[in-house]
């Protein structure tokens, strides 16, 4: 697994990257992890699936290079984005961005059946100052309100969760992995 | 960057801001002093002596006393922050919280609102893994409140060590304790740390204990030469 780290301030590491690292720990689950300004092809071809992580609220240095995901594109590999790789994601595959800020616990509905998990309403952590109005062919997997915040491509194994699943919801990160692999 | 961390003087607080001192230009420690016990986000035992760890540690610290009343204690956070960020040119916050989805997103908004960026380097971090990193890099930390069943009066005053961590984590295996007292199960302060220019020395203090909930107060203190 690749984890992409997406924050420009190295403090936030710990805060973004590192609690998904960690769950990925507990399940065993081998991964390395690269900053988004530092990934080769060699990197993208060693992944056999790849978690794009969130980063804080006023960490906006991604969208102006928004260029160096251009790799996403062409991806053969599972990818699951959260956050601000859902933004990333999303942009990437031709959706757009909305203002929105969302900081907290909320509910989240499912509305389509999905690989990532098997409820069908849980609450989940959000941290957003944006939101992501993808392109026509992605598909809404929940909602929290009027909030597009599960999503999936429909034809790639293309995933974005605008909350951060490792903060209360970390089966969704190692469902991901099983998803994945088979 | 300029930033302030939020600082109660335990253990949390004392661990982020080593670890914003290897990123960034820490200006200041922010604390707010409640006068009720109860308050929802800032209580704990010997908060009190926080400006003389400030002063151990040689950052200028900024206070403000609270009522310590839900809610209304946030708006006393958003004034100390106003004012860190006039006098210091604060451009961030770092915060202790490592689990407390409450206290961080509280935190979160008022940082959002007063446009500075919010660090919390120590969320979701294992509990044991925080302690043995205290221990590991030379902090010195006393149990200064015990408030679970079954820890009893022996706890309160006793430095954190590996052997202590081994006792914590049997006690979260048999009754649920969260070891690093996320639950409010055990409050610390830090008497020294490499990064405290002076240590503090505990001159006198008292204990009280009942039904399974104690603190130990530091009543009087100095600051000695390392």
């Amino acid at each position: 697994m690749l984890i992409v780290d997406v924050c420009a301030d190295r403090l936030s590491y710990f805060e973004f990257v590192k609690p998904v690292e960690d769950v990925l720990k507990k399940a065993n689950t081998a991964f390395f992890t690269k900053h988004y300004t530092n990934i080769g092809q060699s990197d993208l071809d060693r992944a056999e699936r790849i978690v794009i992580c969130g980063t804080a609220l006023r960490d906006f240095k991604y969208l102006a290079e928004v260029d160096r995901f251009s790799w996403i594109g062409e991806s053969p590999k599972p990818i699951l984005g959260i956050c601000a790789g859902m933004q990333i994601l999303a942009l990437v595959l031709g959706g757009k961005l909305i203002e929105k800020t969302r900081v907290g616990r909320y509910g989240v509905n499912v509305v389509r059946k999905n690989s990532l998990t098997s409820k069908d309403r849980f609450y989940s952590y959000f941290l957003n100052s944006k939101a992501v109005e993808p392109d026509r062919n992605f598909e809404t997997l929940a909602r929290s309100r009027t909030l597009k915040c599960m999503i999936k491509h429909k034809q790639r194994r293309f995933y974005g969760c605008l909350f951060h699943p490792e903060v209360l919801n970390p089966e969704i990160i190692t469902d991901f992995f099983k998803e994945a692999v088979s | 960057m300029k930033v302030g961390v939020l600082f109660s003087g335990g253990k949390d607080s004392c661990l982020a801001l080593q670890k914003a001192l290897g990123f960034h230009d820490v200006v200041c420690l922010i604390s707010l002093i409640p006068e009720s016990e109860e308050s929802y986000m800032f209580h704990t035992p010997n908060i009190e002596i926080t400006k003389q760890q400030a002063e151990a540690i040689g950052l200028p610290s900024v206070q403000r006393r609270t009522r310590g009343e839900k809610e209304k204690e946030l708006g006393d956070l958003e004034k100390v922050l106003i004012r860190a960020r006039s006098e210091f040119e604060l451009e961030g916050v770092v915060t202790g919280a490592v689990r407390s989805i409450y206290q961080s997103n509280r935190v979160q908004r008022i940082c959002r609102k007063l446009g500075l960026w919010c660090f919390n380097p120590l969320w979701l971090k294992d509990e044991i893994e925080l302690l043995n990193e205290v221990v590991k890099n030379g902090f010195s930390v006393v149990i200064t409140g015990v408030f679970a069943y079954p820890m009893g009066k022996e706890y309160l005053g006793r430095r954190l060590d590996d052997g202590l961590i081994r006792k914590l984590e049997r006690l979260k295996e048999e009754y649920g304790i969260n070891p690093a007292g996320e639950g409010g199960e055990i409050e610390t302060t830090v008497t020294d740390a490499p990064f405290f220019k002076k240590k503090i020395e505990i001159l006198s203090s008292d204990t009280s204990y009942k039904d399974y909930a104690g603190t130990f107060r530091i009543k009087d203190l100095r600051l000695i030469e390392k």
